[in-house]
């Protein structure tokens, strides 16, 4: 027995299911966007990993999940392309991203401003370095995907 | 997207409320009143099952002069 039938049928009607459905995806965004939002605030205030843990792992799981289901859907993005350029684009922006969040952490620190820069910079490269390699990665099996999905349809004319 | 109103005349032409039409076919009144006013594009089952009710094809209340 399918775990929506449980709750019995369903009876909103075509448009109201596509009314509903909107709601929850604006409602994932906003949820996605505040937990997001939360994690760099408390990274700033200096909180442990620790302290931090449930709230990263409900934001990766998240994530996880519409990454994968995505990919798996062969679904990359509404209006962007998959892309060396968008991904080193997109690198480029997480990485500044924590760039700046490192150069602003530092400053908690009593340390020559050469060395806020350093660490900045460091933690820059390896987020674009990190980032780059998981979008390109994402990219060739989006690719493959697509491409068998493709296959499928041709297969069933 | 531009107004139904061959759907209104049509169901106008069988007497019938935006509510019977629903009923009819099986969704709500602001279903069909979206529809009516170019906010909503039905399903094809749904412009059949209309269809029926209203005893016209699908060209006759669906079709888009350009």
């Amino acid at each position: 027995m399918k775990l929506a039938n449980l709750f019995g049928k369903n009876q909103l009607d075509e448009m109201q299911e596509h009314t509903m459905l909107t709601i929850e995806s604006r409602g994932f965004w906003l949820v996605w966007s505040l937990l997001l939002a939360v994690l760099l605030g408390e990274g700033m205030l200096g909180f442990t990993m620790r302290e931090m843990a449930g709230t990263w792992a409900v934001f990766m799981i998240g994530c996880v999940y519409i990454i994968a289901a995505c990919l798996r859907a062969g679904l990359w993005s509404r209006r962007i392309k998959n892309a060396a350029g968008t991904n080193v684009l997109f690198s480029l922006v997480g990485a500044a991203v924590i760039g700046v969040f490192t150069f602003v952490r530092m400053s908690a620190f009593d340390v020559p401003l050469a060395i806020h820069l350093a660490c900045a910079a460091i933690a820059a490269g390896f987020t674009f370095a990190l980032a780059l390699a998981a979008l390109l990665l994402c990219g060739a099996a989006y690719n493959k995907r697509h491409e068998e999905l493709e296959k499928e349809a041709d297969k069933e004319e | 997207m531009a107004k139904n109103l061959k759907l209104k005349a049509a169901r106008a032409e069988k007497d019938m409320t935006q509510g019977a039409l629903a009923e009819a076919v099986g969704v709500s009144r602001q279903t069909v009143n979206a529809i009516e006013k170019g906010e909503y594009n039905p399903t094809i089952n749904l412009c059949r099952s209309i269809c029926k009710v209203l005893g016209k094809t699908l060209d006759d209340l669906f079709w888009e002069e350009s």
